[in-house]
């Protein structure tokens, strides 16, 4: 069963960065994909919704930061396929996105941000004209 | 063929109880399995192939009530259909792709979608069918499927006394 295997991936520990928190953390899938002049860019993050994600812009460095409630109660485990723990992601933008206008909403455990180009990124049709 | 079939200790899911419990053979167990899985991983998703779309679950056990849990990011209520048979759930859905519309030009795909269906075993008749109820939030599914008692007086706590 191969496919079982793909679904979330967990995020490797950074050469030199340790963690302050004892989470899993995993990266979260995505789909990235450019509509006229705007980047959509889709993440799958179960579990997570507006209020329990954080975005930051830290100069071109977008990260994406998900914490998912881990209700430990009194069960016993049965059967487990997956593990709960954080997103987390980090993209880095180009110079094209305005940053001032990018929006995200969360429905449904998948995150979706707006990543308007800037108007100078904006392709422009040059005329050509005959002389 | 994947070498983690051939690992002769990794033939079931490993239930986990807690963080606490593990020695650390188990650790090493574990992580040398998630290294072969990634390596694995690494080979199979190269180049522009798309995973399929196969949920996970979690099935959880408290003294009287079975709850399953499915990571379901990206569909909405109407999109799952549940089915409790006498000794089985069954779970299936699609998650539905964006439409691909001309001029949408796509940068990365590593989100899945299609059509999945999963089947709980239950113990027959082990579940009270009536008060079977399904929460969507936030993306998980949950089902919380209360034990008959009669269910719950079987696995009952035995004393051991001493002689």
């Amino acid at each position: 069963m191969a496919e079982l295997e793909v679904q979330k991936q967990e995020a490797e520990e950074m050469e030199g960065v340790e963690r302050t928190r004892t989470r899993r953390v995993f990266i979260p899938k995505v789909d990235i994909y450019e509509e006229g002049e705007t980047v959509y860019l889709l993440a799958d993050v179960p579990g997570v919704d507006q209020e329990s994600i954080d975005i930051t812009l830290e100069k071109n460095i977008l990260t994406i930061t998900g914490f998912v409630d881990d209700e430990m109660e009194d069960y016993g485990l049965a059967y487990s396929e997956y593990r709960v723990g954080d997103y987390e992601r980090t993209f880095a933008l180009s110079d094209e996105v305005d940053r001032r206008k990018i929006e995200a909403t969360v429905s449904d455990g998948v995150l979706k941000l707006t990543l308007p180009k800037a108007e100078e990124a904006k392709a422009r049709k040059i005329a050509v004209r005959s002389t | 063929m994947r070498v983690s079939d051939l690992v002769p200790w990794r033939s079931s899911l490993p239930a986990r109880r807690g963080e606490g419990e593990e020695n650390s053979f188990d650790l090493m167990r574990r992580e040398m399995n998630q290294m072969f899985t990634d390596f694995l991983r690494g080979l199979e998703t190269t180049g522009e192939e798309r995973s399929v779309f196969n949920p996970r679950l979690n099935v959880t056990e408290t003294e009287n009530e079975i709850e399953a849990t499915v990571e379901l990011p990206g569909l909405s209520e109407e999109d799952i259909d549940l089915t409790l048979t006498r000794d089985g759930l069954t779970i299936q859905g699609e998650k539905k792709e964006e439409k691909e519309e001309e001029g949408m030009n796509y940068y990365r795909r590593e989100r899945a979608y299609g059509y999945f269906k999963r089947t709980i075993p239950l113990p027959p008749d082990g579940v009270d069918r009536d008060k079977v109820e399904a929460n969507f939030e936030k993306g998980v599914l949950t089902i919380t499927m209360p034990k008959r008692e009669e269910a719950q007086a079987v696995s009952r706590r035995i004393p051991v006394k001493s002689g």
